[in-house]
């Protein structure tokens, strides 16, 4: 099964987002800050990163931006991960920045979980496509 | 005898030191042991709670609701804040869950009573709880809060209302704004905008007030939730109003509702009898309408001495469609202020649609000395397109 990478500071949220994705099939795996997301998608294979944009030590932004520039460089052995940005920032220029920045899509804080779960499968099935 | 008590003094003062701190060490650590024990408690009902949320099996989550229902009062109250903070982070389904949960364990019934309580603080909390947990029946308690004698309060309660959904908390929103002990004026324009489209009968009836600010509200607020069925009552707004600010307001709104029949009274609007503020609005407002309609008259606009009604003009027929941006650049081969107005509206466009390279065509240019006087001291509209957009 696909691994998903959950990284929020918020520890409701991890728990919420591996629980219902990893009862749908998924390995998951969950940090807390922006440094160890960015550590853990240049370290191993993950299909799916769900990203927290306002995070400690890096943004989901920046870690977006990191992984996205590594892949464009060349230089650096990058996985084609797909990314999806879960964030409270819900202005449409947010929305703008970050599928520029190469996110391939876009949840807003309050969630429905069981959305989530669907637009991951959509995203997913996509890359599969 | 007086080194003596001096010294009794100081033994005094010694004493109650010393006091002071063991009684702050002995209440932080029974804090702590209190924040232990509840977070010992909550603990493996928050596994259960996240379980209620995710409905991670897809059956029916009754199991956890009973479960969690059947919480012992002392307990639920260590849980409530948990619960409450997730209501905050999640929507749909699993929202409703948690709404379910707080019902069952009588939380809106302890808040509705706490909203008639002594403390302004602990009204606030309960009205700002109603309010997040979106139940109809509360929607009196709110409304009555809304005349509470402390202004945080009727804060709160305002923007409760606005969470609640209930269209009906239209018209004491309203009345709210203009009554002695009011709300402010930005809280009550986001609970309505927040109440959606189904307040138009309030804000029809909003237009109509007696008071000025009501009917800048309503009008406002009409434009943004686009209500189509204000429309009448904005047309007739600008021509009977004698309040500057509503005819802008309702001015800006028939233009964000955008239905052809406002072109005569926003055309009225930009004669050169009106406040510029509002030939400025109602320019503006032209190009919200769109289509071909507003094209010949937003062309005469660009060349107004006025320097805001002419960029708004050039900006609007930018936005209008083909037939704007056609007569925008046959404009902008011109000389004089009409063509620097083009210029600089196909820049703007150009730029920030990303055809910056159609823009920055050769363009005939007016020298600064001949532009009219009556323009904004530093704004260039000579040079090329690019130039412009560089600006």
């Amino acid at each position: 099964m696909p691994t998903v990478l959950v990284a929020d500071d918020d520890p409701d949220i991890r728990e919420l987002v591996e629980l219902k994705l990893s009862s749908a099939g998924y390995d998951v795996l969950t940090v807390a800050d922006g440094r160890a997301a960015l550590d853990a998608l240049l370290t191993r294979p993950l299909d799916l990163a769900v990203l927290d944009v306002m995070m400690p030590v890096l943004s989901g932004t920046d870690v977006l931006r990191a992984l996205r520039e590594r892949a464009s460089d060349g230089a650096s052995v990058v996985w084609p991960t797909k990314v999806i940005l879960l964030t409270a920032k819900a202005q449409e220029a947010d929305v703008e920045a970050g599928f520029a920045l190469g996110a391939d899509d876009y949840v807003v804080k309050p969630f429905s979980p069981r959305e989530l779960l669907s637009r991951v499968q959509a995203v997913l099935g996509r890359g599969a496509v | 005898m007086i080194a003596a008590s001096f010294a009794v003094a100081g033994v005094a003062i010694a004493v109650l030191v010393v006091v002071l701190a063991a009684a702050t060490v002995v209440r932080r650590w029974y804090r702590g042991h209190q924040e232990r024990r509840l977070a010992r408690i909550v603990e493996p009902l928050r596994q259960v709670l996240i379980r209620l949320v995710t409905d991670p099996t897809g059956d029916d989550p009754s199991l956890e609701h009973q479960r969690l229902v059947a919480t012992p009062p002392r307990t639920w109250r260590a849980l409530e804040p948990t619960v409450l903070d997730l209501l905050r982070k999640v929507r749909g389904e699993s929202r409703q869950r948690l709404v379910d949960l707080v019902v069952a364990q009588g939380t809106v019934e302890r808040m509705r009573r706490r909203s008639r309580g002594v403390g302004a603080v602990r009204r606030a909390h309960a009205a700002e709880l109603l309010g997040l947990l979106g139940q109809v029946e509360s929607r009196d308690d709110l409304v009555r809060l809304l005349e509470d004698r402390d202004p945080e309060v009727r804060l709160v309660a305002a923007r409760a209302l606005g969470e609640l959904g209930d269209p009906t908390a239209a018209e004491p929103l309203l009345q709210a704004l203009v009554r002695e002990r009011s709300v402010p004026l930005r809280v009550v324009a986001r609970s309505l905008a927040r109440l959606g489209p189904a307040t138009a009968p309030a804000l029809v009836g909003g237009l109509a007030s007696r008071n000025a600010l009501e009917r800048a509200v309503c009008a406002e607020i009409s434009g943004l939730l686009g209500v189509t069925a204000a429309q009448a009552a904005l047309l007739d707004v600008m021509e009977t109003e004698h309040d500057d600010d509503v005819r802008i307001r309702a001015a800006r709104a028939l233009g964000r509702i955008g239905l052809p029949s406002a072109l005569g009274a926003l055309v009225r609007a930009t004669d050169s009898s009106q406040p510029v503020p509002l030939r400025a609005v109602a320019a503006r407002a032209l190009g919200d309408l769109g289509g071909p309609g507003p094209v010949d008259f937003l062309e005469v606009l660009l060349a107004d001495p006025n320097h805001k009604v002419s960029t708004n003009a050039g900006q609007s027929l930018s936005r209008v469609g083909a037939a704007g941006q056609d007569r925008l650049r046959r404009l902008a081969r011109q000389p004089g202020d009409a063509g620097d107005c083009a210029r600089e509206a196909l820049a703007i466009y150009a730029v920030t649609h990303g055809l910056a390279a159609e823009a920055s065509a050769p363009l005939a240019t007016t020298p600064p000395a001949q532009r009219s006087g009556s323009r904004v001291a530093g704004t260039s509209r000579g040079g090329t397109a690019a130039e412009v957009g560089a600006q």
